[in-house]
């Protein structure tokens, strides 16, 4: 080219989807990117393959059958569906549970923070290619596993929680030991939150990656560690506490834990430091568990109300609604999971990122797609965002037929 | 001499310890099971049955079914006994719980892998 004029190369916008089967992560979501040369300048997240109906299948079971279908809604964090729901169906009966129970029920909640932040923290050095740290992160998982299943009697479906209270005692002989994996745990998770902020392998990938603003955290309505992150004050056990956080949090020895890097790096940072926190909150617990009975007998048909129940697990905040009418059969329940919130923020947090970069802002969410089962459709035109639901996505889908038969007849 | 970063210690502490995994098939020690496993179901104590099917009533996954009690059973008052399709078992525990004279039993067992479905039935 002898040419002397400047040129200006505008690379073409490709579109590239990803997944649903996909490399990043393990669980079928198809995120479709629109790029310019490495630069994602649109995302579009499509979810919904894993919908398996469990809010109608729950209404057609009893109340106690329904504690072990929603545990099975999410592997990762069942304790939350499962203590969740059971809480609902107390606060629709109106009756109180033992203070032990409040203790062993939080005691197995916590726990299951500290297991899903550690498994966080494994698949984030997976994802930005340090897969050293992720074995090490996933072999001393197995410390905090082996005490819940010691506790409860199995490693992923602890199904600890019946309405009334929990199913389980924590005897009294096992207590040493789960503070000597507690202390074990602390010393290890200090040598990974060393490990995330001092090395280099894993900061210089995330540090400046993903930004999330705080007003659009707040705007998007992003849950969990991604808003806090983002410095968005929002922790369900802190501003609106249950069960044994109520008398934890009057201690005052506990504050949330925020960050205000609004970056990948910033989620990661609170999602370790929340699991040396969680560490200490299930020493209190074990050390400030008073005796008593562990379950109240409720009976089976609940009275008619209309509850809502509110937790924080560890992925944000995770709405139960009830409906109860009279029998022993919920009329309707509603799951609001947290990665639910954070799809849209999400796909906000995409743009503007390298497309080598998307894997761990996906993953930085911590997403669950077992829990979602709706759409969130951007467009790509004028940066409109928008939830849909399943049953207008239904009537679209069936206009769009009658409009494109697939055979003339 | 070259730094590997943070991990160093950590990367040649490990070339020298032994390793966290249990060559698991070959041998089961150090599996750490505990003492209250939810494992393989099991009708334990069939001279308590009496056949209320509570259990077939409680179960979340369908997975209890009674049938009239054959020649080689021992007679509940109702003449029903509960057998487990195990395959639709999810080891939930809640047929143990709920049963009125601790018929049922999930023991310690993990090993529940079959062939067929047939085999999968739990007298």
């Amino acid at each position: 080219m002898t040419s002397t004029e400047k040129r200006v190369v505008i690379p073409p916008r490709v579109s590239i989807p990803i997944g649903p089967q996909h490399p990043a992560l393990k669980e079928p979501g198809m995120f479709k990117l629109t790029i310019e040369g490495e630069y994602i300048v649109d995302a579009e997240v499509n979810i919904g393959y894993n919908h398996r109906g469990v809010e109608k299948l729950a209404e057609s079971n009893t109340h106690i059958q329904n504690l072990y279908l929603l545990a099975r809604i999410c592997g990762i964090c069942s304790a939350t569906h499962n203590g969740n729901y059971a809480q609902a169906v107390e606060f629709a009966a109106e009756v109180e549970i033992p203070e032990r129970a409040k203790y062993i029920r939080t005691l197995i909640w916590e726990l299951d923070r500290i297991h899903s932040h550690i498994l966080w923290l494994g698949v984030a050095f997976h994802e930005v290619g340090f897969d050293t740290a992720f074995m090490y992160t996933w072999r001393d998982r197995e410390v905090v596993m082996d005490m819940l299943e010691s506790i409860s009697g199995n490693r992923v479906h602890h199904d600890m929680n019946t309405v009334g209270g929990v199913r389980r005692n924590v005897p009294d002989e096992l207590v040493p030991r789960l503070l000597r994996g507690l202390d074990r745990l602390e010393e290890r998770m200090k040598y990974y939150r060393d490990v995330v902020i001092y090395e280099k392998t894993f900061w210089d990938r995330v540090a400046g990656v993903g930004i999330l603003e705080t007003d659009v955290a707040k705007r998007t309505g992003a849950v969990g560690p991604t808003a806090r992150g983002s410095n968005v004050p929002v922790d369900v056990r802190f501003n609106d506490p249950t069960q044994a956080y109520i008398p934890m949090m009057d201690t005052g020895d506990f504050e949330m834990v925020l960050s205000d890097r609004c970056d990948v790096a910033g989620r990661s940072v609170v999602r370790v430091v929340e699991t040396l926190q969680a560490i200490d909150m299930c020493r209190w617990l074990l050390q400030n568990m008073p005796d008593g009975p562990i379950r109240e007998r409720v009976r089976p048909r609940i009275q008619p109300n209309e509850v809502l129940a509110r937790h924080e697990a560890p992925r944000g905040e995770l709405i139960h609604y009830l409906v109860t009418n009279g029998t022993d059969k919920p009329e309707r329940i509603k799951v609001r999971a947290p990665t639910h919130a954070n799809w849209v923020s999400m796909a906000h947090t995409l743009r503007g990122n390298y497309l080598a970069d998307a894997p761990i802002i996906l993953a930085a969410i911590d997403p669950c797609y077992s829990c979602t089962d709706r759409v969130v459709i951007v467009d790509a035109e004028d940066d409109t965002m928008e939830l849909v639901p399943l049953d207008v996505m239904r009537v679209r889908a069936n206009k769009w037929y009658k409009m494109h038969p697939r055979r003339e007849e | 001499m070259p730094r590997l970063g943070k991990m160093e210690r950590e990367l040649l502490r490990g070339a020298v310890s032994k390793p966290a995994t249990v060559v698991y098939p070959a041998t089961k020690r150090g599996l750490n099971i505990p003492k209250g496993l939810r494992g393989r179901w099991e009708y334990a104590e069939p001279a308590k049955c009496t056949g209320c099917k509570i259990c077939e009533r409680v179960c979340p996954s369908g997975a209890i079914e009674m049938i009239e009690c054959r020649p080689e059973d021992v007679k509940t008052k109702t003449g029903y006994r509960p057998i487990c399709h195990f395959d639709r078992c999810t080891l939930c525990n809640q047929c143990v719980e709920s049963c009125p004279r601790n018929v049922l039993r999930l023991t310690g067992e993990f090993e529940m892998a079959y062939l067929s479905r047939e085999d999968m039935v739990i007298y």
